[in-house]
């Protein structure tokens, strides 16, 4: 399959906005989320809200780095796309009553964590590593979750939100592969030792250590809702295919590594890797309410409310 | 249509405003009166392409005339649209709209929600007295400026004052002094010193970031203020970077799928898609503002304006001169400006 073109692929973006006020956020239906489903699927939003708001400052974080305008302007629309999306959610958890007025819903600490690695690293990383992350993360959204909760939830306004939402999710990954393979080009030695050199960071390092509880906690998390742990293996082989279709996407270390860690995390055989990591979980758990950092003021933009 | 040998214009002012005047005699001064004005009131500009084997601008008149120029003064925005187009989507507001570069007479914003809408360098200067009249204003920012403390000299004071010292006389009264000159020779010196200024002004990392531009945006014109920033974080006013989608009944959508409902917007958009046009070919276009006496911040653009004028007279005889002898290095390539995007 060829590489998109990106110039047309911001044209397309700018034509298909839309706006949280398309949707009748007062349509019957919302009796239909059963009282059984409530308290995992008030958990669940909520963790699915905040990934979007975490990709959202990812996309931030690309569009200061991005090695053409086209692609900068590209990332500044999913930026606020991601966070269209946050809202979006935020409105259908207001919709079913799990939203106290005007109060976001609690982040859980793993993800505190990765928001305060975001805010303070996130601006220097390269491009590579947010690029090969963040392709993963909407597979794992658009390919797993979205489609559980379709499954599972019977609201027609939900439905209507995700079909909207995964429409621009979709835009999402084509642009995502794309860099991905446009950054395996090159001689695979420079690549790779390029990649080395940014894994030696300590910040990056700090980012990993805040990313590895995170995904098992996600996982512990969905898996405890119902979801088969089928349609994630599903989820890593799209991803190995699809970034690994071209010479240049499979030359690229990090869509390797990025590949490797996803198949490891999701065997859970692999001792090595999760115990060490549930520690990690159970530890940050533990982490008392004062060390932890404080709230960044960008997430306070998010609203359920269309209008303002 | 018959193609017909004409002179080339060493400049084309449009836009027979006090600023294009003042540009025609300081040009005059400078000894270039090859120099016509173009009113735009009597004749439109309705077409305008780059000649590149002649190194001219080709303007096509309404009234069917062409003109040729070497190069081109705007002073006013009112033929943006037709040589830029306009990229957003639907409009269908119904509130009050305003052009910020041609500011209507008799506005009251007292007791108004507003929207100002990009707008670059125009909005800095603009937003200080929007904020103070108006109920309450969202600034809808599309690119961050650097924006570098006010002193409370004019560039003609400073000429002024160096004229004093006699070793330098001379030079200033020449009229080769110019500060944005000498800061496009040093464009990291300026970056720091924006940087010092957003960082003592703005406290919030998050709003610090969005009002930092990116590295790679051209550094012309420089603006200068000390109002801008407070204003920004005054009660009554909020900063987004979100993009702006259209103009719905109500207000401005944005892509973070938000509809924000404003009785009044200031739409900045031409103004700053012609400043863009005037970046992109920075050795034959040139943008000067106007004084109009409606415009909020009046002193703030007065200042701006002056500016202009000295940038735009310097450049315009360095243009000139790199245009009639093809090996000149001119001040662009000096300070290492391209004329790409």
């Amino acid at each position: 399959m060829a590489s998109i073109d990106l110039e047309k692929m911001l044209i397309k973006i700018k034509g298909s906005q839309w706006a949280l006020a398309d949707i009748d956020w007062q349509a019957p239906g919302a009796d239909r989320v059963t009282p059984e489903q409530w308290p995992k699927l008030k958990a669940f939003m909520s963790d699915l809200m905040w990934i979007e708001h975490v990709g959202a400052r990812g996309f931030a974080a690309m569009a200061k780095k991005a090695p053409t305008a086209t692609l900068r302007e590209i990332y500044t629309y999913f930026h606020a796309e991601e966070q269209r999306h946050a809202n979006a959610e935020m409105a259908l958890m207001r919709r079913w009553g799990m939203l106290d007025g005007d109060e976001l819903p609690e982040p859980n600490r793993q993800l505190r964590l990765v928001i305060e690695w975001l805010d303070r690293f996130s601006d220097d990383m390269p491009l590579e590593v947010l690029g090969s992350v963040i392709p993963m993360l909407e597979i794992a959204l658009d390919g797993a979750l979205c489609k559980f909760l379709l499954d599972t939830v019977d609201d027609p306004v939900c439905h209507q939100a995700f079909e909207l939402i995964n429409g621009d999710e979709s835009r999402h990954l084509g642009v995502g592969f794309t860099v991905l393979e446009m950054q395996g080009h090159g001689e695979a030695y420079q690549l790779l030792i390029k990649a080395a050199g940014t894994l030696m960071r300590p910040s990056l390092m700090l980012g990993i250590l805040s990313y590895l509880p995170l995904l098992n906690r996600m996982r512990d998390n969905i898996v405890e809702m119902g979801l088969a742990e089928e349609s994630l293996y599903q989820v890593m082989r799209k991803f190995k295919t699809i970034g690994g279709r071209t010479e240049d996407g499979r030359r690229n270390p990090w869509y390797r590594l990025i590949s490797y860690h996803g198949e490891v995390m999701i065997n859970r055989d692999i001792k090595l890797y999760h115990r060490p990591v549930d520690f990690m979980v159970q530890l940050t758990d533990h982490l008392p309410r004062q060390v932890l950092p404080s709230i960044p003021s960008w997430v306070r933009e998010l609203t359920w409310n269309p209008v303002a | 249509m018959t193609i017909q040998k004409q002179a080339i214009q060493d400049v084309v002012i449009l836009g027979a405003t006090s600023s294009g005047l003042d540009v025609a005699a300081r040009l005059g001064e400078a000894g270039i009166s090859q120099c016509q004005i173009i009113k735009l009131e009597a004749q439109s500009v309705v077409a305008m392409s780059r000649d590149a084997a002649a190194r001219c601008w080709q303007l096509a008149l309404a009234s069917g005339g062409q003109i040729c120029a070497r190069t081109v003064v705007f002073t006013s925005s009112r033929m943006v649209t037709d040589l830029v187009g306009d990229d957003r989507q639907s409009d269908g507001f119904e509130g009050e709209r305003i052009d910020l570069f041609s500011w209507p007479q008799g506005v009251d914003l007292k007791a108004k929600k507003v929207a100002l809408v990009g707008g670059g360098i125009d909005a800095v200067t603009a937003l200080p007295s929007i904020v103070a009249q108006a109920e309450s204003v969202k600034v809808f920012q599309r690119k961050p400026v650097w924006i570098l403390p006010n002193s409370a000299m004019k560039p003609s004071e400073v000429r002024k004052m160096l004229g004093l010292v006699p070793a330098i006389r001379q030079v200033v009264s020449k009229n080769r002094f110019n500060s944005d000159q000498y800061f496009l020779r040093h464009q990291s010196l300026v970056r720091t010193i924006a940087q010092v200024h957003l960082q003592c002004q703005v406290g919030d990392p998050w709003i610090r970031r969005q009002l930092t531009p990116n590295r790679q945006e051209n550094l012309l014109p420089l603006v200068y203020s000390n109002e801008y920033y407070p204003a920004l974080l005054a009660e009554n006013c909020k900063l987004f970077a979100w993009p702006v989608v259209s103009f719905c009944r109500a207000g401005v959508h944005t892509a973070e799928g938000i509809e924000h409902q404003v009785d009044c917007i200031v739409d900045g958009s031409a103004a700053e898609r012609l400043r863009s046009l005037c970046a992109n070919d920075v050795a034959s276009l040139f943008l000067v503002p106007n004084a109009n006496p409606e415009l909020p911040g009046i002193e703030n653009v007065e200042r701006l304006r002056e500016q202009h004028i000295d940038f735009a007279v310097v450049a315009v005889r360095e243009a000139l001169s790199a245009l009639t002898k093809p090996v000149k290095e001119s001040v662009f390539s000096r300070a290492g400006l391209t004329t790409q995007d």
